[in-house]
């Protein structure tokens, strides 16, 4: 890890070790220093995904802020041995928005929540190295996909559709856009299998 | 038991992505418990999530959105609901827990099938079909996508043979007749994201009431 090489490194990914740190501060010591400085970095991340995904500006930016309590909440459960902090901030923001819409959708009922995420088990500290050095690594494989490739995989995370809609979007049928996601994640697989 | 047929790559990324209609989310949930490989492809797919919303442009927040932010971080967190009672009956997977499943219904001779979910606007669902040994469900075919999740016994169609934890996943266009194996009831997950088209009249006249 460079800081000084940020010039071309690639966006986000410098930071994913110091954002997986903050994250432990808030679960060790409710460190207040430490969660302003995931919300500078998420938050925004967060309303823009959201917005991608239908939502007006005001209700992403209101999700982005339940998102971000819940980080601060849940910071005990993030294990950085399993996934990068960007990795578990976003099934976060995905399981909030599953909920939102499942809520709106059934507003008279009361229904339980979703299974919540595995109990946290302790870090390994080599293996939490293992695991942001393997988010730095997806990044940068995101961002050398062939553009075709890429833009099927964006679109499956960044459009409110199943990607058997996503055929209409692109204009190229089915067939097509499930062998490019597949050639996709044959690369992106390869990219965290990488030995470092 | 090793299983043998998988929801397609694309099917596992948007379950990842969160875009699934809620039956059809279920059921990869359901494989997901039974089929390691497909594990390990789901953490791919949530680690890609993390890496595109982390290249995503940030949006401009409002001026006092930290401070509001910090404001909150003292309020009591929401109690967490209880989990649903499960149903009675062995090998209930984790992934149907939070489900309500209606009663039993008939639908054709050695076919019953219950609801887990109610249809949503979209036509989509989620059931539960048991079929007898040696027993065809009717010929039918979809302008969606359909997923079937074996969780007891087996079953053949022109694609293979399907048991424990296998998926079938099924694209529009798809017409097929899948037949229960021998010896067991086969019992299967049924997850549309669009209403099921049966070929015979009969099963199209049976459709609007049992509402699979």
């Amino acid at each position: 890890m460079n800081p000084a090489g940020a010039g071309n490194a690639l966006p986000g990914s410098g930071a994913a070790p110091a954002l997986a740190a903050h994250i432990q501060c808030v679960a060790a010591r409710a460190d207040r220093a430490a969660f302003a400085a995931l919300f500078q970095h998420f938050a925004p991340r967060l309303k823009s995904y959201f917005m991608h995904l239908g939502m007006a500006g005001d209700a992403a930016e209101d999700l982005a802020q339940e998102t971000m309590l819940i980080v601060w909440r849940k910071a005990a459960s993030f294990d950085p041995a399993k996934a990068g902090a960007a990795t578990w901030i976003f099934t976060i923001a995905r399981n909030l928005r599953i909920d939102t819409l499942r809520r709106l959708r059934r507003r008279a009922e009361t229904e339980p929540a979703p299974p919540d995420y595995d109990p946290p088990t302790p870090a390994v500290a080599e293996e939490a190295v293992l695991a942001m050095e393997q988010e730095t690594r997806l990044a940068s494989a995101l961002a050398t996909l062939p553009a075709e490739q890429a833009a099927v995989v964006r679109l499956s995370y960044l459009q409110n559709k199943p990607h058997h809609q996503i055929e209409k979007e692109l204009g190229v049928p089915l067939g097509t856009v499930k062998s490019r996601l597949r050639l996709a994640l044959v690369r992106l697989r390869g990219a965290m299998a990488e030995p470092t | 038991m090793t299983v043998r047929h998988h929801p397609s790559d694309a099917t596992l990324l948007a379950h990842a992505a969160g875009t699934l209609p809620d039956g059809v989310a279920l059921v990869v949930q359901t494989h997901l418990g039974l089929c390691a490989t497909c594990r390990e492809t789901a953490l791919l797919a949530e680690a890609i999530g993390g890496a595109v919303l982390d290249e995503l442009p940030p949006a401009e927040m409002a001026a006092d959105a930290l401070d509001r932010a910090l404001a909150r971080l003292d309020e009591p967190a929401p109690t967490e609901p209880p989990p649903a009672i499960r149903p009675e009956g062995l090998g209930w997977p984790e992934a149907l827990r939070t489900t309500t499943p209606g009663r039993w219904w008939w639908l054709a001779p050695g076919i019953r099938y219950r609801r887990l979910l109610p249809r949503t606007q979209a036509g989509g669902s989620l059931s539960m079909l048991r079929v007898a040994p040696g027993k065809a469900l009717p010929h039918h075919g979809h302008r969606g996508l359909e997923l079937t999740c074996v969780l007891e016994g087996s079953f053949t169609d022109q694609l293979g043979t399907f048991a424990l934890g296998d998926v079938l996943e099924a694209e529009a266009g798809l017409h097929h007749r899948p037949v229960a194996g021998p010896g067991q009831d086969c019992v299967c997950l049924l997850a549309t994201d669009s209403p099921i088209r049966f070929s015979s009249l009969a099963a199209r006249l049976l459709q609007p009431i049992v509402g699979i």
